[in-house]
Formats: C-alpha cells, sequence, structure tokens
C-alpha cells in the first residue's frame, strides 16, 4: 500500500525564507512612487515606514537569496509546521490518469490556511519594532482571522476593517477574530474620515474592499504606535510563506520523488509563492519542472457561444481558454491575454511568469466547485473555495498526461479548508452559482424594458 | 422598471471571497460598477449588454476598457490619498 502522507519532525521547520528575487535571471523592476512615477526613494521608503515597520520595509527590499527566521517564530510556527503532505490516492484512482498526486495540507493552522505563515512574522517584527496596534482589513475574514491570532500570540492589539456586506454575512470568521481578542468593525465606520465621507454620501453602504483598505490604513497613519499589515502582494508575504515549498521538498524527497508539476492558486499570490518559489529556484538552476499557478477567470469564452463551447466536457473541468474578446464593440483588458496583466497578482509572481517560469492557468467557479466537491468526496477534506482552483488545475494536468499517455507526478498546495466557507457550497450545490437560467427571450425582455432608463455616469 | 433586473444574480466574489449579488457589484464603487463586472458576470448573463444599456457610453469606456490598476498601484494610491486627508485635516 503505498504511504498516505509524510509527516516531518520539528527539527526539519526550515529556518530561513527563501526569496526568490535573488535568483530571477531579469532582475525585477522596482516599484513606483505613485506621486512621482520614479522608483522609490529615500523619502518614499520613509513614507512606507509610516505604514509598515522599518524592519518589514527593509525586508521588503531585501536581496538576499536566505532571510532567518526568529526563534520567537519558529516557536510559534511549530504549533502546526511542519505541515503535512498528503498522496491523494482517492483523488488518483477517481481521475484513473497515469499521475501520482500529492499535496501541502496547510488547513492544518489554528486559523485554517495558510495566512498565518505571514501574519505571525509580521506580528513578530510590528513587536520587536516597537508597535502596540496593528490595523488591516479583510473581506470574508481568511486574512483578518489569521492576523488576529498572531497578534494575539504578541500581545499586539488587532484592529480589523471588515467589508460591512461580508461582516452581516459571515459571522463565523468575525467570531474568531473576536474570540483571539481583535476588534472587528464593519466598513465603512465613523471613525475614519475616509469611512464618514462614504457614509456621509450613502449611511447604507455596503461597504468594499477598497473602502476597507482606505479605514486601515487611515488609522495606521494616524498613530505613531500602529502600523497596517497587508497579507498578500508584498515581497516579503510571498518570502515568509516560502517554508510551504521547503518543507514540500523535503518531504517529497524522503518518499524518493520529485514533482513534474507544482500547481497552487494565485489570487494574491502567497500561498502559490509559498509552495512554487523553491521549486521556481531548482527550476532557474535547470531543472525541468512545469509550475502553474491557478486562477480565477470570468472571461473565458466567446461572448455568445452556446454554453457547450464554454467548457471541453460537460462536468467544466477542463481549464478555460485564456484569450478571448467579450464580444461584439468591446474588447477587454488583457488580464489573461498577451500582454498577462496580473491586476491582482504580487509583482513576483507576475514577475515568474513575465520570465516564462511559471503558466497561468484560469478556471471558472463553477469548474472549481466541482474540483472541490470530487476532491471533498475521494479525499475527506473539504477544500477552500480558493483551493478549489488549485485542484481545477491538478484535474486538467491528470487528464493532460491521460491523453498524452504520460506518467506525471503532480505536487499542489492544499492551502486552507472549507470548513468556514459552507455557505459558497451551499450557493454552489443549491445552484446558485450556476448559469442565470432565464430564457433568453426573458433576459431580452428585461433589456429592453431598462433600455429607456436615464444612463448612469 | 428599474435598473435590478438581474440583482439577484450572484457569485463568489474572488477579492472578498465570499458570495455576493450583481446588485452590490453594479454599485460598489460609488454607485458605479466594479471593474471586474463584466468579467465576472460574463457567464452569467449578458452583463456588457446590461451595462452599455444603463451606462453612459464615456462611463462604461473608462470603467472597463482602462486597463486595471495593479493591486499594489491601488494600495500606494490608497496611502497617498490617506496621507493627504490626514494632512488636510491638520
Amino acid at each position: 500500500m503505498a504511504q498516505k502522507k509524510v509527516f516531518l519532525g520539528e527539527e526539519f521547520l526550515p529556518k530561513q525564507w527563501y526569496n526568490l528575487n535573488a535568483d530571477f535571471p531579469t532582475p525585477m523592476p522596482p516599484p513606483l512612487n505613485p506621486a512621482t512615477g520614479q522608483p522609490p526613494d529615500d523619502s518614499f521608503v520613509e513614507h512606507m515606514g509610516n505604514i509598515f515597520p522599518m524592519n518589514l520595509v527593509e525586508q521588503e527590499m531585501t536581496g538576499e537569496r536566505w532571510v532567518d527566521i526568529p526563534e520567537e517564530v519558529l516557536g510559534i510556527y511549530k504549533i502546526w509546521r511542519p505541515s503535512p503532505l498528503y498522496r491523494a490516492d482517492g483523488l488518483e484512482k477517481m481521475l484513473d490518469a497515469p499521475v501520482k498526486i500529492y499535496f501541502k495540507n496547510e488547513g492544518v493552522s489554528p486559523p485554517g490556511s495558510h495566512k498565518p505563515n505571514t501574519a505571525v512574522p509580521q506580528a513578530y517584527y510590528n513587536k520587536v519594532f516597537g508597535i502596540n496596534r496593528i490595523t488591516t482589513e479583510t473581506g470574508a475574514g481568511q486574512w483578518g482571522s489569521a492576523l488576529s491570532f498572531a497578534c494575539q500570540l504578541f500581545d499586539i492589539e488587532c484592529h480589523v476593517y471588515m467589508v460591512k456586506v461580508s461582516f452581516q454575512q459571515k459571522p463565523y470568521r468575525r467570531l474568531m477574530m473576536m474570540t483571539w481578542g481583535a476588534d472587528c468593525v464593519a466598513s465603512p465606520t465613523d471613525t475614519t474620515e475616509a469611512g464618514r465621507k462614504v457614509l456621509a454620501e450613502n449611511p447604507d453602504s455596503p461597504g468594499s474592499l477598497g473602502i476597507a483598505i482606505s479605514e486601515a490604513v487611515e488609522m495606521a497613519l494616524a498613530r505613531d504606535d500602529t502600523r497596517y499589515s497587508l497579507g498578500s502582494v508584498l515581497n516579503h508575504v510571498m518570502l515568509h510563506q516560502t517554508v510551504i515549498g521547503q518543507e514540500a521538498k523535503l518531504q517529497m524527497d524522503a518518499l524518493g520523488e520529485y514533482p513534474d508539476v507544482v500547481i497552487g492558486c494565485a489570487g494574491g499570490g502567497s500561498n502559490f509563492a509559498g509552495l512554487a518559489f523553491p521549486f521556481i529556484a531548482d527550476k532557474i538552476a535547470g531543472k525541468e519542472v512545469q509550475v502553474i499557478a491557478a486562477e480565477p477567470t470570468s472571461c473565458p469564452t466567446m461572448t455568445k457561444g452556446p454554453y457547450a463551447y464554454d467548457f471541453g466536457d460537460n462536468n467544466h473541468m477542463t481549464p478555460l481558454l485564456p484569450m478571448h474578446t467579450l464580444g461584439h464593440n468591446f474588447v477587454p483588458a488583457p488580464i489573461h491575454a498577451g500582454g498577462l496583466r496580473y491586476h491582482g497578482m504580487a509583482p513576483m509572481v507576475s514577475h515568474a511568469v513575465t520570465q516564462g517560469l511559471v503558466e497561468p492557468q484560469a478556471f471558472d467557479q463553477i469548474a472549481t466547485f466541482n474540483a472541490g466537491v470530487s476532491f471533498a468526496r475521494t479525499e475527506g477534506f473539504i477544500p477552500a473555495p480558493e483551493t478549489n482552483h488549485a485542484i481545477a488545475a491538478v484535474i486538467a494536468a491528470a487528464e493532460q498526461a491521460k491523453q498524452e499517455g504520460k506518467e506525471k507526478t503532480i505536487l499542489f498546495n492544499w492551502s486552507g479548508h472549507g470548513l468556514v466557507d459552507l455557505a459558497a457550497y451551499d450557493a454552489f450545490l443549491s445552484g446558485n452559482l450556476t448559469r442565470y437560467e432565464l430564457p433568453q427571450e426573458e433576459i431580452e425582455r428585461a433589456l429592453e424594458a431598462i433600455k429607456d432608463l436615464p444612463k448612469i455616469g | 422598471m428599474s435598473y435590478d433586473v438581474f440583482d439577484h444574480v450572484e457569485l463568489r466574489c474572488p477579492q472578498l471571497g465570499g458570495e455576493v449579488t450583481f446588485g452590490y457589484c453594479r454599485t460598489v464603487d460609488d454607485g458605479l460598477p466594479c471593474p471586474r463586472a463584466l468579467l465576472c458576470f460574463e457567464l452569467k448573463f449578458p452583463v456588457e449588454q446590461y451595462f452599455e444599456t444603463v451606462l453612459k457610453r464615456e462611463t462604461f469606456i473608462r470603467i472597463f476598457t482602462n486597463p486595471p490598476r495593479t493591486r499594489l498601484e491601488r494600495f500606494m494610491d490608497t496611502v497617498t490619498e490617506a496621507a493627504q486627508r490626514l494632512q488636510e485635516k491638520k
């Protein structure tokens, strides 16, 4: 019987984070100061030092290949790290493809996702810099709960602006945050200029991520003892997550395996980076490994094509083609096409794509939920909806291996469990996420009925 | 009849990490749509046609045809704006 999982002893917990910036064949372009459009100068760095503690600003810009993980952080990582590596033999059996599938289970952390891999060090660096209070924003609460957990361990106040529409709909992560001692409020609030401005115009505003970020940043700037924390996109966030891939390499090695394909879902890029960057280092050094970033898309098809044309199969499991137009007189910004502008992704991940080190694939949410349900029914664990994108990519890679008649070893990041996201599964299982089912003539009637309304904007 | 004919259509917002209705997405940005709305709802109903019907042409172009700012760019803009707000308050 094949080995199901690999645990590493605590002594194998990585002692350093890996910085892919040191190994890019072509260096990353520097971020530009939005005020000047120029690369950052000293005043810009000082400006950022008002947002983040300077030790994290320095880490953000470091070119060092390896960064030591502080003992205090290692001590907390040990609560759930090293995380186990599993073989998904149940999924393999279902797929009946010539593949071995392994996944790194990041759902074993207290908040249930990979996010505390960076929340803990961020809280630590704030603490040693003398910061007493951290602000952040959160949508449905994944990041907010991870940061709340981390702040509690370092005795730092945590103030979370949660987008009101999520605050009202998603009580469980809000309750997790409160249990860990955080102050979680529904944004917009009347405690910031940004929030007051929105409420003055619309007292019933359901909020947005942009408003919540504005409030959190404003609160951080307003007090000397307060800084802001971001759970994705930034270089130091990617850096902190690389414990995942380093552990996975040791675990694969213990099995005598090396992956042909490495897959992670990529929204802001941090869980993808965490698993993939240590393998991309190998790829840069000449190793053959395909690295796939699976991201959500909603722009998959020729606009007016029949539904069956959208997908390669009836189960909506195949990847959606990355190049499309949105129809008659509109050409969309090239999010998935040509220029590969990844507007939501971390610059380091985007750079890895432009360097040809990472292959992006996009999956519709129906395909991803189908994949997640298949995973839950074969492996038991219920994945986070974001994780389902990676599973959809795994299934697509397995199907491809089957078509090509090639044996492949696939490794992916199971970035979190979905036990606090069951409302999403409810929406999927009850059919609310599927296509709008109204007949074409009723849609046309609806559009006809609004055509004479005053135009907005 | 009002603009809300498709407001009940639901999907999972990739930014928020939760389910939202089209009614939220079409008004989330100061009463105007989220720039992602065309992409997100394309599989659900003729969203492009909807917005062409209800938005002024220049608004449609401004929201949907400009390349989206990267997340980092938007964050940096937010920082700059917040600093300005606090400066004005002083």
